[in-house]
């Protein structure tokens, strides 16, 4: 229950109330980690899951995987599944769950503008449709919360000891596939042509410290 | 001449904090419209408007409107003074129109596209460094929202400030190029993420050099397609870890 209240109030961060980016998997991930006793756990999960999710952009309405609750369920699945199994399914099951998670906001989206369209508005009852909205995307933060981790939870319980490969192997599958999205976001920077050197600065400064 | 009007209207702090919730009802008719007019409510209030009168103000905010969140309260501001001074309903409205557009542009392009990247880019860097949990979560949520709570406030008491002319604010403001240094940092630590990961994946003990040589090729697809590639590569990510779970050691 903890859980799904954490993951409510994540999901009214993301769009509802605030938008200080509590709701970002780094964040969201290691303050589940904390809420759970491994926050550094936590922190390794929603950092993986960030990469996932950090070349998004919700321009206009356009649908976005909902990265709150997600993140919860990431850690809290790779904390049950534990070791180096829990960070391939806590990942897997973060992502299909940012995928469900932004598509019941498509669908709120659409059950509020119903609410707007319904009879003529007074200050009154539009006060009391705009809180009622907010209190819908909690508890349908919440219910994606649960739903994810029942459904994950299950899941890793019986695949976990079917993983087959070591840590460093799964963490570099994993990396690679954050490759692209990190050069989706470079295009989204302006490209490899516009910040050339700054870039390439940066590798060298990365590539000499990871050596370091 | 500007006409600068510096004190602020009854009711403007209840406004400025119900823009935190401007996007409550955000919704697929009216978008930030009716987040919009929740948002007048305190100051129709405070101009003595009650019963039917502040029914009908509330309903002529109530119309298609969309913006980015952190910046709708430069149009909020706005759309105050207006009323405050007597303005028109068409002319706040044709205002309304014609400003929502390029402040949706502009947040998206500074805040969406530049600030919040660079700034995450910032923790993801500060986590594979190995620096204890807390300082990641701290230096993102300082950093990110000192931006963020600085733009509210500035683009709302602009707004109060300059009225109608607050477009001419925001030109002068420049914020595109706060966007442009926000890029260039963005790079830079893209840069340094990409350098740790190469490495990362060189020293993996089964084919180093080939996961490397496939973290460049992937990151060359990512900057070729952009965002065309982001689902399909989440689907692959999702499916080859289901297939080595379900192939993997029973």
């Amino acid at each position: 229950m903890s859980l799904a209240f954490l993951g409510g109030l994540l999901a009214l961060d993301a769009t509802s109330v605030g938008q200080f980016m509590v709701s970002r998997p780094i964040i969201a991930g290691t303050l589940t980690g904390w809420w759970l006793g491994d926050p550094a756990l936590g922190l390794e999960i929603g950092a993986i899951l960030e990469l996932f999710h950090l070349a998004g952009v919700p321009a206009g309405g356009s649908r976005v995987p909902e990265s709150g609750p997600a993140s919860v369920v990431a850690v809290a699945v790779a904390m049950r599944a534990g070791g180096v199994a829990g960070l391939a399914l806590g990942l897997a099951a973060g992502l299909v769950v940012s995928e469900i998670g932004g598509t019941t906001v498509g669908l709120q989206r659409h059950m509020v503008a119903r609410f707007i369209e319904s009879g003529s508005m007074t200050a009154r009852k539009l006060t009391a449709v705009h809180l009622s909205s907010v209190l819908l995307d909690f508890v349908r933060g919440a219910a994606v919360t649960v739903a994810g981790l029942s459904v994950a939870g299950w899941l890793s319980g019986i695949f976990t000891s079917r993983w087959p490969l070591p840590y460093e192997t799964t963490l570099a599958l994993i990396l690679v596939g954050a490759c692209v999205h990190l050069g989706a976001l470079l295009r989204g920077f302006g490209g490899l042509k516009s910040r050339r050197a700054v870039f390439l600065a940066g590798l060298v400064a990365g590539i000499v410290g990871a050596y370091l | 001449m500007t006409d600068v009007e510096p004190t602020r209207p009854p009711g403007w702090m209840s406004s400025l904090l119900r823009q935190f919730m401007i996007q409550g009802s955000w919704n697929y008719r009216s978008m930030l419209g009716s987040g919009f007019a929740f948002c007048m409510i305190p100051l129709l209030r405070k101009r003595g408007l009650s019963g039917d009168g502040l029914d009908d103000a509330v309903r002529s905010h109530m119309d298609t409107f969309n913006s980015h969140p952190y910046l709708a309260g430069v149009v909020l501001g706005a759309v105050a003074r207006m009323e405050g001074s007597g303005t028109e309903t068409e002319t706040i409205e044709r205002f309304k129109r014609a400003i929502q557009g390029s402040l949706g542009g502009l947040g998206d392009l500074l805040i969406w596209g530049a600030w919040r990247p660079a700034t995450i880019l910032s923790a993801l860097v500060l986590a594979w460094a190995g620096t204890p949990p807390w300082v990641p979560v701290c230096v993102f949520l300082v950093v990110y929202n000192g931006g963020h709570l600085a733009l509210r406030w500035w683009g709302y008491s602009r707004g109060l400030q300059y009225g109608k002319d607050v477009g001419v604010q925001l030109q002068r403001a420049q914020l595109s190029r706060l966007a442009e240094r926000a890029f260039k940092g963005g790079a830079l630590l893209l840069g340094i993420l990409l350098g740790v990961f190469l490495v990362s994946l060189f020293a993996a003990q089964d084919a180093g050099a080939l996961w490397s040589l496939a973290g460049i090729a992937a990151f060359g697809l990512g900057l070729r397609f952009g965002h065309r590639a982001l689902r399909g590569t989440t689907l692959i990510v999702v499916l080859v870890i289901t297939l080595l779970t379900a192939l993997g050691n029973a």
